[in-house]
């Protein structure tokens, strides 16, 4: 064997036929492989479904976007039907007869003695159960519970959440705010995600002087805070559907490009990237390509997250006034004005509520699955 | 390192240059008026207009307001929450309650958070793991105006242990008390991910080499525990505890107004319902401080846990 | 102006003068009243003590009186307040001349001296100087006496042109037009000059005497009025002027109860400002006698939710039930009931250029006809309404008697408090055609904090169509926090695009409606209608400062056709009048056992058995 200077004219004059495989008759010992290869998907494919919990979780956002979707044809009520003469009537549904919340009976507190025989006042039948009883002021008085349906004269009628302060039927009413829940929660975080990575991919990869504006600018963006970003936005722009959900985008965003700006930060310099970029790969083949895959699982991972928190930002803004517009309701709306009527209207409160936070564990849950799959050393974070 | 941090406080002070400029013009240029009181006239309502120069030009004013700012370090006075007072002396009022029930709340749960999450690796799949798992969850995922609706009803008014809402007192401990049932309600959310994320930091630590290393070298199971693998496992867990103390002033306030706590939750909503410009303008530079330098300790422990981050590094 | 009517006058004045002077002839004043006939008397059957002989009065009082308020104090400066909860606390703690008390059978309402000696005295035949006694016991709270000087000194600040308290003008004019008063504190030239403080009509005559010169002839009733409002309560010298600025346009009087000193029947004990601040009885306060309670403690509780639930739990002795918390009170007879001030109305933005058919009567008219008043009132438990003076506005004083009960007030139509949906839709088709459109869509602003405004927002977004036609008709609702939609209601003035229909209701002076009527007038600052009418402007002049004003029927009659100028062209559509319900606990006993214009239940002179 000979070692040739690139000037040496020798090696200038070199034929093909000069050179000759080195290994042609021996063997290769490399085993074959027997396994089919498994992409990444599907390799987190198999390992969700090996998580139980989040199966389950999987399997309860799909009954409840069931139900968001065909929920409110399920009965006859429309979501804006309303009776004022069957306001507030509590759960009752068929074969739930024993059970106190979903009888159709209520409480009244405070009733004078004397007026209950009144069968103007209290149809017959409807007392179920006098107690309490006490002196007030000389006045004889007593809680009762009354039968409701029967009470207000709708004794044929079955609301299976119960109604409103119109009359309107919750059942109705509750899976068509969940539905605007999540429609709301699911375009915020959809736009907030996709603007954010490429936001964080531009200012991670290009970091200096690129990364250092960008970021002061992102970092105005967050300072403000949330709620007052919110309000200004909804007071500047209403509150439809629409300008809601830029409401939650509006900032938010800042967290999805934080995080991939993270993880740019983590890969741009190893080797793998400065060998593909030795190779002349472009800018945006090297950030789409490269580098970005890496975050697929934190990204996914982000998504499911925040999907939750958006619908928990929603029903902020419902809280302080500024959700969705009448008659529209969401969730948060629905259980804003439940919570001033606790006392009276326990019902109001107790299924959106429920709703919301069987929602909110679900995706939780169902995140956290996700994340593992994809990402199987950050198993239980 | 300390010139990275030099440049990065000097941005700071750009970024709040910038951030009181916006406020400024966003907060002046809403279509509402500043004063609103129903019982004074058209033309008192232009005098009072004009001896806050609201009558000027937008540019005019805000020359006026950054004259004041910088030559005199005057952030203007409150209009309509509390007339008269300076700004800055209106917060002063307001933080310390925030302060103390979120301050409280954070730092309590955190040691509580580490433990549980501590022990529910230690105890991985267990019955005291998924009990454990089972309420970080929950804590999670319900939204805290729910419990707190619900504390509130049942221990404050059903079963009467606590006040049920924000007491004034002379004697510190009806006020502590008072305070007790939203404290609580704010800790449940930081003590759940903190023990979430370290049961899995812990998990991790425990099936790492060097533990097994320790192992064979003799270490007991409990040694190598304590000695290694939980040190190992609370330094990332500071990376997502750091970003909580974002929220200290901001992130009560449902909370605060389920409880009738005076804190700075509803100061903020009520300033900007109410156009008292200056006060809000006070409220976003405090809030921006505050924001901005957990981003800057964010970023400077990142460096510190993992120094193959170069931050601010060029592409190269 | 007739004798017959002149007479009367005289009448009713000397009739005031009796009461002053401690007699008593009233009755009929509107008591509480229960929206249904099944709680019949509540009130009556559950006052023991009031029949009891008076209590001995000790100096420091005894019991605790807890209740609580929603909104939050801003500042306790008698000249620059502005809510109703901060005249709530400055009443408590200061005393004006004169002031709103009981009638000696406490059955209404009389207007009588305070800290003032004796009803003002006329100095001049056409009315229009009047001098003012002090009495000579009226103190500070730090025991000093009240003086002239001390109203001098309040009154100048008040009008100052540099500080410009916001009450400043309202006390220049309202009941009374203080001579040059106006322009001095606006600053303004009158005849060549801007007038200095001297050419004030406000002068000291001795120690304990001052003079107010009128610009137009005034009687003794609109005098006392006039110096019963809360912000000629006086403040204290020596503390406003430590507190006053270097270049003397801002003082911090008031900002916290140390920078206040208190002159009324209650000095402040304690203040953390936006959760509670509590009250004591002041020794030194010229009516002490009337107060029979040691402290007064108001916590601010935002949630009506929460404040229930602390009246259960014993940690409040009042609070006020909202229409859906009744439910479990209305047969209840701890519960006092009262007449709101408030007639809720919406006012229509008659100038819209986006909405065109808006300025048409018809199509306001066709509005105003298909709102079902009495469904909503019963949802409610409130009173329909349609008509704009409230039930509570009184049209005599002396007598007691509510406008609406008057010959003037009872003229307004009540058959089927306005609803006539057959009409309507006629009215709407004539409006749709003379505007060429197929199709209407107006927009509601609302709060909706106010679970009242939401219900009826949401049930005419409903109701409306039906009447009119979904395919004609839609109403679209947008619903706000209360200072948002107030806001966007009141930019209509710069912006005329700013809102179609919106929501208000206004607290003014309930024992004048000529007087109160200004908030609708087009003179006034913040007022919610965009309706204009020269007429209507003309008339309240005419009732509150002609001569004619002096014959208390004609001006009934002047303010009976500015509601009716106001009604029939629509302005606003009135809809429910609320009933004011309160949940009183056991141990309060109240001074007397009815709701009585101005003092309300009186809650400052009842007495707490039960105390902690």
């Amino acid at each position: 064997m000979r070692i040739f200077k690139a000037t040496d004219p020798e090696y200038l004059s070199l034929k093909r036929e000069d050179f000759k495989l080195h290994t042609r008759e021996e063997e290769i010992h490399d085993a074959k492989f027997e396994t089919k290869p498994v992409g990444f998907f599907k390799d987190a494919m198999l390992r969700f479904g090996k998580n139980t919990a989040s199966i389950i979780a999987f399997a309860i956002i799909c009954i409840i976007v069931i139900l968001s979707a065909f929920g409110p044809m399920m009965n006859e009520y429309g979501y804006n039907d309303q009776d004022l003469d069957r306001a507030n009537l509590p759960a009752r549904i068929k074969g739930c007869e024993g059970i106190n919340l979903l009888n159709g009976s209520t409480v009244l507190k405070n009733r004078r003695k004397d007026n209950l025989d009144n069968t103007e006042k209290y149809p017959e039948g409807c007392i179920l159960d006098v107690f309490n009883e006490t002196v007030v002021n000389g006045v004889e008085m007593c809680d009762i519970r009354i039968d409701t349906y029967i009470y207000s004269g709708y004794g044929d009628d079955y609301f299976w959440f119960g109604t409103d302060y119109l009359g309107r039927d919750l059942w109705t009413r509750v899976w068509r705010g969940c539905r605007i829940s999540l429609i709301i929660a699911f375009a915020a975080v959809l736009t907030n995600v996709g603007f954010g990575v490429i936001y964080g991919s531009i200012a991670g990869y290009y970091g200096g002087m690129t990364d250092m504006v960008m970021m002061r600018f992102a970092e105005i963006v967050q300072a403000f805070p949330n709620i007052v970003v919110m309000t200004l936005f909804i007071m500047y722009f209403g509150n439809g559907l629409f300008a809601i959900i830029m409401a939650l985008v509006v900032r938010d965003w800042v967290g999805t490009a934080t995080l991939i700006r993270a993880q740019f930060y983590r890969f741009k310099d190893s080797e793998y990237v400065l060998a593909a970029r030795t190779l002349g790969t472009k800018d945006a083949v090297l950030i789409f390509r490269h580098i970005l895959p890496n975050a697929i699982g934190p990204i996914v991972t982000r998504t499911m997250i925040a999907i939750p928190s958006a619908i928990f930002a929603e029903s902020f803004l419902a809280y302080i006034g500024l959700g969705i517009r009448a008659p529209e309701a969401s969730l948060g709306v629905l259980l804003s004005h439940a919570q001033t009527v606790l006392l009276q209207y326990p019902y109001q409160t107790v299924f959106p509520a429920v709703l919301i936070s069987v929602l909110m564990i679900s995706f939780n849950l169902f995140g956290n699955g996700l994340r593992d799959a994809f990402d199987p050393t950050q198993r239980g974070t | 390192m300390a010139r990275y941090v030099m440049q990065r406080l000097l941005a700071m002070l750009l970024t709040l240059f910038i951030i009181v400029t916006v406020a400024f013009l966003v907060i002046r240029l809403m279509p509402s008026s500043i004063y609103d009181d129903p019982t004074i006239s058209a033309e008192v309502l232009d005098m009072i207009q004009a001896k806050y120069h609201l009558d000027r030009p937008l540019i005019e004013q805000y020359g006026i307001f950054m004259k004041n700012v910088l030559l005199k370090g005057d952030w203007g006075i409150s209009m309509k929450i509390q007339p008269n007072i300076p700004v800055f002396q209106v917060l002063g009022g307001k933080v310390p309650l925030t302060l103390f029930i979120n301050l409280v709340s954070l730092l309590a749960s955190i040691p509580i958070g580490l433990v549980f999450g501590a022990f529910a690796a230690i105890k991985k799949n267990t019955m005291t793991d998924h009990g454990i798992s089972l309420f970080v969850i929950l804590f999670i995922s319900i939204p805290s105006f729910i419990y707190a609706t619900l504390l509130q009803y049942f221990a404050a008014y059903k079963f009467g242990w606590f006040p049920i809402t924000y007491t004034v007192s002379d004697m510190a401990s009806v006020k502590y008390l008072s305070l007790f049932l939203p404290t609580l309600s704010l800790a449940l959310d930081p003590m759940a991910k903190v023990a979430r994320y370290m049961r899995a930091e812990l998990i991790e630590s425990l099936n790492s080499e060097y533990i097994l290393l320790a192992r064979t070298k003799g270490f007991t199971r409990s040694k190598a525990i304590f000695r290694h693998a939980i040190r190992n496992s609370c330094i990332p867990v500071l990376n997502i505890v750091v970003p909580m103390f974002a929220n200290v002033l901001g992130g009560s306030l449902v909370v605060e107004s389920i409880f009738a706590i005076p804190g700075m939750g509803s100061l903020m909503i009520k300033s900007i319902n109410a156009n008292d410009h200056y006060l809000t303008i006070a409220i976003l530079l405090i809030y921006s401080l505050v924001s901005l330098m957990t981003v800057l300790v964010v970023d400077l422990l990142y460096a510190v846990i993992d120094p193959r981050v170069r931050m601010g590094g060029k592409k190269q | 102006m007739s004798t017959k009517r002149l007479f009367s006058l005289i009448l009713a004045v000397a009739m005031l003068a009796a009461i002053v002077a401690g007699c008593t002839n009233q009755n009929g004043a509107p008591i509480s009243s229960p929206p249904a006939e099944e709680t019949a008397a509540p009130v009556q059957s559950e006052q023991p003590t009031q029949s009891e002989e008076p209590q001995q009065v000790s100096a420091t009082g005894k019991g605790t009186l807890t209740f609580a308020r929603t909104e939050s104090i801003a500042t306790l400066n008698p000249h620059m307040y502005t809510s109703d909860i901060e005249s709530c606390c400055i009443e408590y703690t200061g005393a004006a001349l004169y002031g709103y008390f009981y009638n000696d059978d406490k059955s209404g309402v009389s207007l009588r001296a305070c800290i003032a000696d004796g009803e003002p005295i006329k100095m001049n035949d056409n009315g229009t100087v009047w001098q003012i006694k002090i009495s000579p016991d009226a103190r500070w709270a730090n025991g000093e006496a009240i003086t002239a000087d001390d109203f001098m000194y309040s009154f100048k600040m008040l009008l100052d042109p540099k500080l410009v308290n916001g009450r400043g003008g309202a006390f220049a004019e309202d009941y009374i037009k203080i001579l040059n008063a106006k322009a001095y504190y606006t600053q303004t030239e009158v005849e060549g000059a801007v007038p200095t403080w001297e050419d004030v009509g406000i002068k000291k005559v001795d120690d304990m005497t001052i003079e107010i010169t009128t610009s137009i002839a005034q009687d003794a009733t609109e005098v006392m009025s006039h110096l019963a409002y809360a912000w000629t309560v006086p403040v204290y010298e020596e503390m406003y002027e430590s507190l006053m600025n270097s270049d003397r346009t801002a003082t911090t009087y008031g900002t916290d109860i140390d920078k206040v000193v208190c002159s009324g029947a209650f000095t402040y004990n304690a203040w953390e400002r936006d959760a509670e601040i509590s009250f004591k009885k002041n020794p030194e306060y010229i009516k002490q006698d009337m107060i029979q309670i040691e402290k007064l403690v108001m916590k601010i509780i935002p949630d009506r939710g929460t404040q229930l639930q602390m009246f259960e739990a014993g940690e409040l002795d009042y609070v006020e039930l909202n229409s859906s918390q009744f439910k479990d009170y209305e047969e209840d007879p701890r519960v006092l009931y009262s007449p709101s001030i408030y007639v809720k109305y919406m006012p229509v933005n008659v100038n819209n250029p986006d909405n065109p058919i808006l300025s048409d009567v018809n199509f306001r008219k066709a509005l105003f006809l298909a709102v079902d008043r009495e469904s909503i009132a019963k949802l409610l438990n409130a009173k329909p309404a349609n008509y704009l003076i409230s039930s509570r506005f009184l049209a005599d004083v002396t007598t007691g008697e509510s406008y609406r009960n008057s010959k003037q007030g009872s003229a307004i139509p009540d058959d089927h408090n306005g609803y006539d949906p057959e009409q309507a839709v006629a009215l709407f088709e004539q409006a749709l055609a003379a505007a060429g459109q197929d199709k209407v869509t107006i927009t509601l602003t609302y709060r909706n904090d106010d679970a009242d405004m939401t219900a009826i927002a949401e049930t005419l977004q409903s109701s409306w169509p039906a009447i009119f036609g979904a395919d004609r008709f839609e109403l679209v609702l947008n619903g706000l926090p209360t200072s948002q939609s107030n806001d966007q209601i009141r930019a209509a003035k710069t912006d005329p695009t700013s809102f179609d229909l919106g929501f208000a209701g206004w607290s003014t002076n309930e024992l004048a409606p000529w007087n109160g009527l200004k908030v609708y007038g087009s003179a006034w600052a913040n007022r919610y209608d965009t309706f204009t009418s020269e007429r209507y402007d003309e008339l309240w002049t005419l009732a509150n400062s002609s001569e004619e004003r002096f014959d208390h029927e004609k001006r009934l009659g002047y303010v009976a056709e500015m509601e009716s100028i106001w009604l029939d062209n629509v302005s606003g559509i009135p809809v429910i009048e609320l009933i004011d319900k309160t949940l009183k606990a056991d141990r309060v006993q109240l001074a007397a056992d009815q709701w009585v214009n101005r003092v309300g239940f009186g809650w400052i002179y009842a007495s707490v058995t039960d105390a902690e």
